[in-house]
């Protein structure tokens, strides 16, 4: 390189710098050139890649037997009200956090119009793999424990996993993760406003 | 090996075993051991990595007489962002599931110093044909070294190979997997970030006794 294409190049000087950042605002065109015809090429089928997804996401843990309008969910926002095409109130959906053994985790929670939990999905944690990764899905059925509980069951004092005196039961090896995981839902249905504030059709109306 | 012009064919065996990226040169591990835990991972990884490299000695080739000496450096990780930035893309529209599950891997190609080394060793001194064929066997070089970590590491912490192989080749792969050991004899610690050391070096350690069988080098 210190031949033929440095030479033509002066050391220093305005003029130097001035022909460098010509040089370098040329490869920057090319650049963004071929990356914009990239975008142009994948951008719709991205965004359909990402809508699809969180949609089956949120539709695996809503109840499948309501006939909840999905073609009017935006991404975004949570907590989410679900309703019908008639406006009618069929539940929530929204995120809670627990504080894991190495780090949040981040809980989907879908509710039925009477606060009945519909389902539950892990959206990011940082468990260990193999141990606390038991409250994946895929992995284990355990979150599955807490589907159909309701408000009513959130009143029941020895909320807690079996080793500490309640009725979870907790996994051997993830004591931590499974506890912080039932509080966290326990949270949810007690301590969250959509548990004490107003249902019905009022919500859906847009 | 005879059909190709010797030099070729040299440069395609320089790249893929005696100065293999990864297990001789020992670049790129960051992502090499971060997202090799099963083999359709390291497929995808290996196939990114491949594009872009192959882009950006294709380009810092084609350009090397427009490239000043001093600008040469912000010019290839430009030119080789705009590569990884296009392969980001491209994967998030055709196989979606596969670039979650390894996002941050792929974006950081970027920074991956056999595509930077090659750009400035080879690419940036040499015409097309042998930027590519450089590519070519760095390319496969590194695949290599991926494929099969991958493979060692999916087979002891899951006990299957090709799982998953449907993210990347659709529906066609879905019944892929092999399931060659019972779950109780599996070791999850390989799967683990301390694994991917203690594999990597044991493959390496394979690699090198290999090589100096073959080449009877007594310094290597």
């Amino acid at each position: 390189m210190q031949g033929n294409s440095a030479g033509k190049f002066p050391k220093n000087g305005v003029q130097a710098s001035i022909r460098s950042a010509g040089r370098m605002f040329a490869f920057l065109l090319l650049a963004m050139t071929l990356i914009a015809i990239t975008n142009n090429f994948t951008f719709s089928a991205i965004q359909e890649n990402r809508h699809n997804k969180l949609i089956d996401r949120l539709k695996s843990i809503s109840d499948k037997n309501a006939a909840i309008a999905w073609d009017r969910i935006e991404a975004g926002k949570l907590p989410m009200v679900l309703c019908n095409h008639e406006n009618q109130h069929l539940g929530w959906l929204s995120q809670i956090d627990a504080r894991g053994y190495a780090g949040t985790i981040k809980i989907l929670i879908g509710l039925n119009e009477n606060h009945t939990i519909t389902g539950l999905t892990i959206l990011d944690h940082r468990e260990t793999p193999g141990i606390g990764d038991i409250i994946e899905e895929e992995k284990s059925p355990w979150l599955q424990n807490f589907v159909h509980l309701g408000p009513k069951d959130a009143t029941i004092a020895p909320w807690q996993v079996k080793t500490r005196g309640g009725k979870i039961d907790a996994i051997s090896g993830a004591t931590i993760t499974t506890t912080a995981v039932t509080h966290a839902i326990h949270g949810a249905l007690t301590a969250l406003p959509w548990s004490n504030t107003k249902t019905g059709s009022s919500l859906c109306k847009s | 090996m005879q059909i190709l012009n010797s030099e070729y064919s040299d440069t395609l065996q320089r790249g893929l075993i005696h100065e293999n990226p990864a297990w001789i040169q020992l670049l790129g591990l960051c992502p090499l051991m971060a997202v090799s835990h099963t083999f359709v991972n390291s497929l995808g990884l290996g196939l990114a990595s491949m594009f872009v490299l192959f882009g950006s000695n294709c380009m810092v080739s084609l350009t090397r007489h427009q490239i000043p000496e001093h600008l040469r450096l912000p010019l290839f990780v430009l030119i080789i962002a705009t590569f990884t930035t296009c392969i980001t893309m491209l994967m998030q529209a055709f196989t979606f599931e596969l670039y979650e599950r390894m996002a941050l891997y792929i974006q950081i190609i970027v920074t991956n110093c056999i595509i930077l080394s090659r750009a400035e060793i080879c690419a940036s001194k040499h015409g097309l044909s042998v930027a590519l064929t450089d590519a070519v066997g760095v390319g496969l070089g590194f695949m290599l070294a991926l494929l099969t970590l991958g493979a060692a590491r999916e087979l002891l912490a899951y006990g299957s190979l090709f799982r998953d192989m449907d993210l990347l080749l659709g529906d066609m792969a879905a019944n892929w997997a092999l399931l060659l050991i019972p779950e109780e004899f599996t070791l999850s610690l390989v799967a683990l970030p301390p694994g991917a050391f203690i594999m990597a070096g044991l493959l390496m350690a394979l690699v090198n006794s290999v090589n100096y069988r073959i080449t009877g080098n007594k310094t290597a």
